[in-house]
């Protein structure tokens, strides 16, 4: 795949956040609506063209975990919160940006992690559970092992303790089980098609609406083992 | 060589040699004769040792080349630096297959890895199916009463294969299961696996027609793809219990991702066993508890339960137990309610678990059970406190009889009663094909107590637990392997 030949090209070994959910939208897996940009007008052309409010995000080489770094501004509403955080973030002394992302604000009201890891014995396996910062608090996840057939998938979902979150509460409807399981065979046959590929996080894959959607992607790239 | 040809010989050999017997009680060249021949091994047992002889009562042959017929299968008990030459010997006299017991090879490092890469190049050569090195033995109680292990232990024939990297928890194994009344079928210890693996074992036991349960302890797995392979097919047909020792060695520091770092705890194995319908058990012991129900009971369709206690606290334990290990321990529906109302006084608490109180008439307790497994929503149920009567008797019997109170009469009566609930409770599970796990104290001191009523369960590998948590995790583990079953059949 040609984002993968690229990024191996430049030598790096994570694919941007941008290029990662471009690679995970090709399989079907809902990603956010986002765009990279390198200029503040550009900036603010992505975002009402995405529509308000926004998220923008630095990004440049080897930067993986932009919360630590001061490198996402949240729920941008107009044109003027979108240019003061473009100047922050590109000011940003910690790390150097290279280009900012603009994406849809996903407010979500929970968050899972969906993500790929290369077994030495099984090969990829998928790995679903509780996301966000409850992803390294709690460790509920679990694995399979791909590919996944529709049950795998549907086990996987009632195999985390904390199941109860893909169910209906306080008024939101429960989580699009059938959406969420191609999600999980689709992240199965991204590590078969692709050996180059060492991980994936999918971290969080947010639930609008009983819909799950990416907000946050990194693939991490091996020596094709 | 057909691999699984040679297995089926190594399980059913019409003679066996021991090469590297020895006179010297307490060597395991000594103990292993003694072991095949205490099991009662059927065939002719050929002692091999230069210095000749004879061990207990049996003639030691010199050389492998002096046994006057011919050979199925070799056990090989040399210092390590012998045994590729032993193996080249045996070769030449068509044995087909040997077992190495010898240590000292791969598991000590580069040296041991090269004698072991000779041995399975001689063993190449000689076209010879190689169980070990570093091999605690076999059994195969059925057809050739062979019992060949470094433990003393002697099950009666039966349908549990037990599979195991290490040969000390065979061999314990094999114990707790012979002093439960367990039968096994196979007994296979890996050892290195040098040449055979487990996974030739897993195929043989797909079509082994003694096998009807396949329990595994396994350390490492050498070839993933082929134990995924031969694990789906054997679990659509035999559960496949399995206990993993050490985790998996993915090195936790080098991984990038979240995915990455949480990898190496063991989940991808504990998932992988669940998309494959393999029962991961915790410990041996699980593994065993949920052996004796596969191996005598029906799978629950479901997992509804429910509950028959003896009054209070032990009912209310195993429904506490049942919501922990997943079960639903249902309602009961109104016609239920009306079949237990007619059987059982009017104060009964009328829920699940039925609690009939102390003192009630044994009649009621087993019609409650009856009652249970008619009910349409009940999947599998658990009775507690199985044995009371042979109990009470034994409070009784120092007595003599007066003409007011007749003590033997009652002790007929209360013996008779538990035997019939016994045979009641076995027609129950025959009838409507629903697991009945039972939950008794009386299991504790049931052999010396000789209560009747217990043992003679046991004898029909109707296990009893002790708590009710027991056969609770174990009612969820069948139901979960035949979700899984019923998976497949969905398509």
């Amino acid at each position: 795949m040609k984002i993968i030949d690229e990024a191996i090209k430049r030598g790096t070994k994570t694919l941007s956040e941008y290029e990662s959910k471009q690679l995970l939208s090709k399989y079907g897996i809902p990603v956010t609506a986002e765009k990279t940009v390198t200029t503040e007008d550009d900036a603010i052309a992505a975002a009402s063209q995405i529509g308000y409010p926004v998220v923008l995000k630095g990004s440049g080489a080897e930067i993986s975990h932009k919360t630590e770094l001061d490198l996402i501004a949240l729920n941008l509403k107009n044109e003027s919160d979108v240019r003061q955080a473009y100047q922050k973030l590109t000011s940003n002394p910690k790390a150097k940006v290279n280009e900012v992302l603009v994406q849809q604000m996903v407010k979500g009201d929970r968050e899972l992690v969906v993500g790929l890891n290369r077994d030495p014995q099984f090969g990829p396996c998928v790995m679903f559970g509780l996301g966000g910062i409850f992803t390294e608090i709690l460790e509920d996840v679990t694995f399979r092992v791909a590919p996944l057939t529709r049950w795998d998938a549907m086990d996987a979902m009632d195999d985390i303790r904390g199941k109860k979150i893909l169910d209906a509460f306080r008024g939101k409807p429960p989580v699009d089980r059938e959406v969420l399981a191609d999600i999980l065979i689709a992240v199965g046959k991204i590590g078969l098609d692709h050996d180059q590929i060492d991980e994936i996080d999918i971290n969080p894959l947010k639930v609008l609406n009983g819909k799950p959607i990416a907000v946050d992607a990194l693939v991490v790239l091996g020596n094709g083992r | 060589m057909d691999i699984q040809n040679r297995i089926r010989t190594m399980m059913n050999p019409k003679s066996v040699a021991i090469v590297g017997a020895s006179k010297t009680i307490g060597k395991w060249g000594f103990t292993f004769v003694n072991h095949l021949s205490q099991g009662g091994y059927k065939g002719p047992i050929y002692p091999v040792n230069p210095s000749g002889g004879s061990i207990i009562g049996l003639k030691v042959y010199k050389h492998i080349n002096e046994i006057p017929a011919p050979v199925d299968l070799a056990f090989i008990l040399l210092p390590p630096q012998m045994v590729s030459n032993a193996i080249a010997e045996c070769g030449k006299k068509n044995i087909p297959a040997c077992i190495v017991i010898s240590a000292g090879f791969k598991e000590l490092g580069t040296n041991g890895k090269q004698l072991e890469d000779e041995l399975v190049l001689t063993a190449g050569e000689a076209d010879m199916a190689i169980l070990g090195p570093n091999c605690g033995g076999i059994s195969s109680p059925y057809p050739m009463s062979l019992y060949c292990m470094m433990q003393p232990t002697f099950p009666l024939p039966g349908n549990i294969a037990i599979l195991s990297q290490s040969g000390n928890i065979a061999g314990s194994i094999q114990h707790i299961l012979w002093k439960q009344d367990f039968g096994i079928s196979r007994c296979i210890c890996l050892g290195n696996q040098s040449q055979l693996k487990a996974e030739d074992f897993l195929e043989y036991f797909i079509t082994d027609e003694q096998t009807h349960v396949v329990i595994a302890y396994l350390e490492s797995i050498s070839d993933g793809k082929r134990f995924r392979d031969v694990s789906a097919r054997l679990t659509r047909i035999k559960p496949f219990i399995l206990v993993k020792g050490g985790q998996t060695e993915k090195g936790i520091s080098a991984a990038k991702s979240h995915t990455g770092a949480i990898a190496g705890s063991g989940a991808i194995f504990e998932g992988m066993c669940r998309q494959l319908g393999i029962i991961l058990a915790d410990d041996v012991e699980d593994m065993l508890d949920t052996t004796a129900a596969l191996i005598s009971q029906p799978l629950p369709e479901n997992n509804r339960v429910g509950i028959v206690a003896n009054g209070g606290g032990w009912g209310v334990l195993a429904a506490d137990a049942c919501v922990k290990a997943g079960l639903n321990v249902v309602d009961l529906p109104p016609d239920t309610l009306q079949a237990l109302d007619q059987r059982l006084p009017a104060w009964w608490n009328r829920q699940n678990p039925v609690d009939l109180v102390a003192g009630m008439s044994r009649g009621a307790f087993f019609k409650a059970a009856e009652i249970l497994c008619k009910c349409d929503i009940i999947d599998g149920l658990i009775v507690l406190g199985f044995g009371y009567n042979n109990a009470i008797v034994s409070a009784l019997s120092s007595h003599t009889d007066t003409e007011e109170q007749n003590f033997s009469q009652y002790i007929n009566d209360a013996l008779y009663s538990d035997e019939r609930g016994m045979n009641f409770l076995l027609d129950l599970i025959q009838t409507y094909k629903k697991p009945v796990l039972l939950a008794s104290e009386f299991i504790v001191g049931a052999d010396n107590d000789k209560n009747e009523a217990v043992l003679a369960l046991r004898k029909k590998n109707i296990l009893i637990y002790l708590s009710p948590r027991k056969p609770a995790e174990v009612l969820a583990r069948l139901a979960a392997y035949k979700h899984y079953l019923k998976s497949l059949d969905a398509g």
